[in-house]
């Protein structure tokens, strides 16, 4: 069974039609990328699962059960963790009382302080210092170090590696890599097309709001007209 | 030593002093900033750390004072029982009227919280049970001979309002510290961003408007004890406008920033009055140079003074 299914999801912002009809699924363990160029309505997808859009239709499914009316603290508590592509440090909170205010005590998943500062070390360097001071690439390391601390069962990424070095995206994608290992399930939104193939088993591509390709990661190249026509490669 | 407990050794110690050596009026005057502090220490909790301004504070504050003197006059409850009777109808508002407000935000919030605290004060002006635009009298100030206070006494009612403020800001200062505090200031920075960890956002604002309506309750009901008398003045939406001044003057989201706001209002409204017809000009020239020149008030203008001379030396 998926961990995430999404199934005929449609999102307006106003009267234009945002995401038309989209369907996919996320399975349990591993990464999958969502992809597609500007405007594809990736991030308005991410934000429609998780109850951020007003006017929404469609059914999604968390291990089964219906979060598609939940509002979005109730589909966070279900077990879904948004980090969105803004990142969304609280500034004036250190890095620790940033992480405090996602614990909810020791979930199933088990991630504690502790845990989230041995895969992220440079946090627990940094735990006293305000979250408005952090460098790009550690806010990034706290939001999802934060995300990782509601116990989530899937974690939705928004363009992680988005304004960041080449050295702190390796940083971030050795981490999301462990996680992967680990066996945490994550949906990847990303515009660098190498980073998201690098770790992603499975690939979903998004185009004019609607889902144009589906499928394992290495298909994907076989595919020319939807390399060149859906991402522009 | 940090600002923050520098700045309350020298509050506390400059009360203690202004306590052990005024007459009759410096203790009447520092019941009035005691007061002011509590009030403005509420509404600090709102619109500092949740980013929930209200023009309606004063709602609260009034239904404290009123309540204290329907609980003492119309019930026959002593002082203490009367406060706690105060303090929780101020609670009660609150959680009626939150319901409804807490979902609304910017602009919207603070309209509609104005609109209740007209709405409240246009029931009490009309109320003949709780003595219309005459007011109510018959207030009683709590007994407490056992611990050798007599609070119809200046000074003993001045010591009991200071202690009470002192403990409203440990109390509050204990809110803003703890994870439900960090909660409501991170919802204060995006909901949307409190949303998605998980946090039910319209509940944890509930809590805040109605734990910053006690200790506005509070006020209200030693405001009530100071003058014996209660009157429709008290709910006015200028009461809501100079509590928040207060906060702005002082410094939002620290606490301590409006208790010095409440002390520095106080004393220059009485000083300027007395030297001057035109004494609410200058006050109002005061808050602009203080808007335009401290930034986040008077203790952030101190916080920006002590990083400067850290960097100096």
């Amino acid at each position: 069974m998926s961990l995430l299914a999404v199934e005929g999801l449609n999102a307006w912002y106003d009267r234009s039609h945002v995401v038309q009809g989209v369907s996919f699924a996320v399975p349990e363990g591993g990464v999958t990328a969502l992809l597609g160029r500007n405007g594809a309505g990736k991030t308005t997808t991410l934000k429609a699962i998780m109850g951020l859009v007003r006017r929404r239709s469609g059914s999604v499914r968390l291990a089964g059960q219906p979060v598609d009316g939940l509002p979005t603290h109730a589909v966070a508590r279900a077990g879904v963790a948004y980090v969105p592509e803004t990142r969304g440090v609280f500034p004036s909170l250190t890095v620790r009382e940033n992480l405090a205010v996602a614990m909810r005590g020791a979930g199933a998943e088990g991630w504690t302080l502790e845990r989230v500062y041995g895969l992220f070390p440079r946090l627990a360097e940094r735990s006293e210092s305000g979250g408005g001071t952090l460098s790009g690439g550690e806010q990034q390391m706290l939001v999802i170090a934060r995300a990782l601390l509601t116990n989530a069962r899937l974690l939705i990424l928004d363009e992680p590696t988005e304004g960041l070095a080449p050295t702190v995206i390796r940083e971030i994608g050795a981490c999301l890599a462990t996680l992967k290992t680990e066996g945490l399930s994550t949906l990847l939104v990303e515009q660098n097309f190498a980073f998201a193939t690098a770790l992603a088993d499975r690939v979903v591509v998004m185009g004019k709001g609607r889902v144009r390709w589906e499928g394992e990661t290495e298909r994907l190249s076989d595919d020319p007209a939807v390399m060149h026509g859906w991402l522009g490669l | 030593m940090t600002l923050r407990l520098v700045t309350l050794a020298v509050l506390i110690v400059a009360a203690g002093a202004s306590w052990a050596f005024s007459g009759f009026f410096g203790k009447d005057l520092l019941t009035e900033i005691a007061i002011l502090a509590i009030f403005a220490m509420s509404l600090d909790l709102l619109a500092g750390y949740t980013g929930m301004v209200s023009l309606g504070h004063a709602a609260f504050f009034g239904v404290g004072a009123y309540g204290m003197a329907a609980a003492g006059s119309l019930l026959g409850l002593g002082g203490l029982p009367a406060m706690a009777v105060a303090v929780a109808a101020a609670m009660a508002l609150a959680l009626i009227v939150g319901v409804f407000v807490v979902r609304l935000k910017g602009v919207f919030f603070i309209m509609i919280t104005l609109a209740v605290g007209q709405m409240v004060h246009a029931w009490v002006f009309r109320s003949e049970a709780l003595g219309g635009d005459d007011g109510m009298g018959g207030i009683i100030r709590p007994d407490l001979g056992t611990i050798g206070l007599v609070l119809d006494d200046p000074a003993d009612f001045a010591l009991f309002a200071l202690v009470l403020a002192f403990l409203s800001f440990l109390a509050l200062d204990l809110v803003a510290r703890s994870p439900f505090g960090r909660l409501l200031t991170a919802i204060h920075q995006s909901e949307s961003r409190a949303r998605a960890l998980g946090c039910p956002v319209e509940r944890y604002k509930l809590g805040a408007y109605v734990i910053a309506a006690a200790f506005a309750g509070l006020a209200g009901a030693l405001a009530a004890q100071r003058d014996y008398f209660v009157s429709p003045e008290f709910l006015t939406w200028t009461v809501s406008g100079e509590v928040l001044i207060v906060v702005i003057v002082g410094g939002m989201g620290s606490l301590l920033g409006p208790v010095i706001g409440a002390a520095v209002v106080t004393l220059l409204k009485h000083q300027l009055s007395d030297v001057t017809t035109y004494w609410m000009f200058f006050l109002g020239l005061f808050f602009v140079l203080v808007v335009m020149f401290a930034d986040r008030g008077l203790y952030g203008a101190l916080r920006r003074l002590k990083r400067r001379r850290e960097a100096a030396t």
